[in-house]
């Protein structure tokens, strides 16, 4: 584990030329950008390129980090972006659970169980909107700071709490209309 | 209307295990004593333990590192032109284009003479029953051209004019 100072050192080392020394920058962060990737585009090959772009990206704007800032939190924000970007480009519109009617299938089982609930869970997760929906998941992660989280999404951390409150509460009235529909049709 | 003596930000807060201990207390109280708040902190209940339950961190594939420091100079790791590729591709679709038209411009009559050797159009025709029937040259250097234009509006917008706009809505600090 290297502290942000020796980071920095590294990334001075980087930009005079020791450009094999950013492999422990891709190596450190790897796993945490392909996640942010994974969890805005659902798509395990789409995300590993986008982390990948992420990471050369931030090598080529290298020189215009602002050392100020977290490392780590300044290329989730470049992976973040590029993977909404990718999203947009290829996907419809967001719909809000409101306007949308959920579709749920028809079970065997009576038994509303743990997985079930799971289950319809995630269903109910793909009608909030992304940046709602990227908000809770994100927290629920534990593995950024709710700062790190709002830097990332370049959003207030007030806003930010707000997102993962009110996406909180939607999955949860949506599940409550599942169950009634689920013991409306036994 | 049913007035609700709780707010779902407040029941949040004590399953986040945010809420002071006074408040905390009072909450406590109020799902001892009210069905309503009951039922409620069950459904968000549900919602933080299957949240929390989510797969964590995730790893990519054991060449990530290699794949991103091979591409560290080519601009994209997904197989995508870089804007200087995609310049000289540009470039060099828009000189046979121009080629192209002066070759048409020189040639009369539709003719392209001396473009293939009469020796082995005669050959082709012999050996592979090719139909007698010339082919207009000027009808498919004219649709060479075309789909070569096209190809180079293509490579214009993937190549230069997507990037720049992109860069520019990312706004990179």
């Amino acid at each position: 584990m290297i502290t942000f100072k020796e980071e920095y050192a590294l990334i001075d080392r980087i930009l005079s030329g020791e450009e094999s020394l950013y492999a422990v920058l891709v190596n450190r962060y790897k796993s945490y950008a392909y996640t942010i990737a994974l969890k805005v585009v659902q798509n395990k090959v789409e995300a590993e390129e986008i982390a990948q772009d992420g990471f050369i990206k931030a090598f080529q704007y290298l020189k215009k980090f602002n050392k100020e800032a977290k490392f780590s939190t300044w290329l989730y924000r470049i992976v973040f972006n590029a993977a909404i970007s990718h999203k947009r480009k290829n996907k419809q519109p967001f719909e809000s659970v409101e306007n949308k009617r959920v579709e749920y299938p028809e079970r065997i089982d009576n038994n509303l169980e743990r997985e079930d609930k799971k289950y319809f869970v995630n269903r109910a997760m793909e009608k909030l909107s992304d940046a709602d929906r990227l908000a809770v998941q994100l927290y629920y992660l534990k593995e950024f700071t709710l700062e790190e989280t709002a830097e990332m999404m370049g959003q207030n951390i007030n806003t930010l709490k707000v997102r993962v409150h009110r996406a909180r509460q939607r999955l949860a009235d949506e599940l409550k209309k599942i169950l009634k529909h689920e013991a409306l049709t036994l | 209307m049913e007035q609700k003596n709780y707010s779902d930000d407040e029941l949040i807060s004590y399953l986040d295990e945010t809420l002071p201990v006074h408040d905390r207390e009072r909450i406590e109280e109020k799902i001892k004593n009210d069905f309503a708040v009951q039922q409620r902190i069950k459904e968000l209940e549900t919602i933080h333990t299957i949240l929390s339950d989510q797969k964590g961190i995730e790893h990519p594939s054991a060449n990530f590192t290699e794949k991103v420091m091979t591409n560290l100079h080519t601009g994209r790791a997904s197989g995508y032109f870089s804007p200087t590729q995609g310049m000289l591709l540009l470039l060099g679709l828009l000189v046979a284009s121009g080629l192209s038209l002066a070759l048409l411009s020189s040639s009369t009559g539709g003719q392209l003479p001396g473009l293939i050797p009469q020796e082995i159009t005669s050959f082709l025709k012999n050996k592979m029953h090719l139909p007698t029937t010339s082919l207009d040259m000027k009808q498919i250097i004219n649709g060479v051209t075309a789909v070569n234009l096209i190809l180079a509006f293509i490579l214009l917008d993937r190549t230069v004019l997507r990037p720049l706009f992109q860069k520019r809505s990312e706004g990179i600090r």
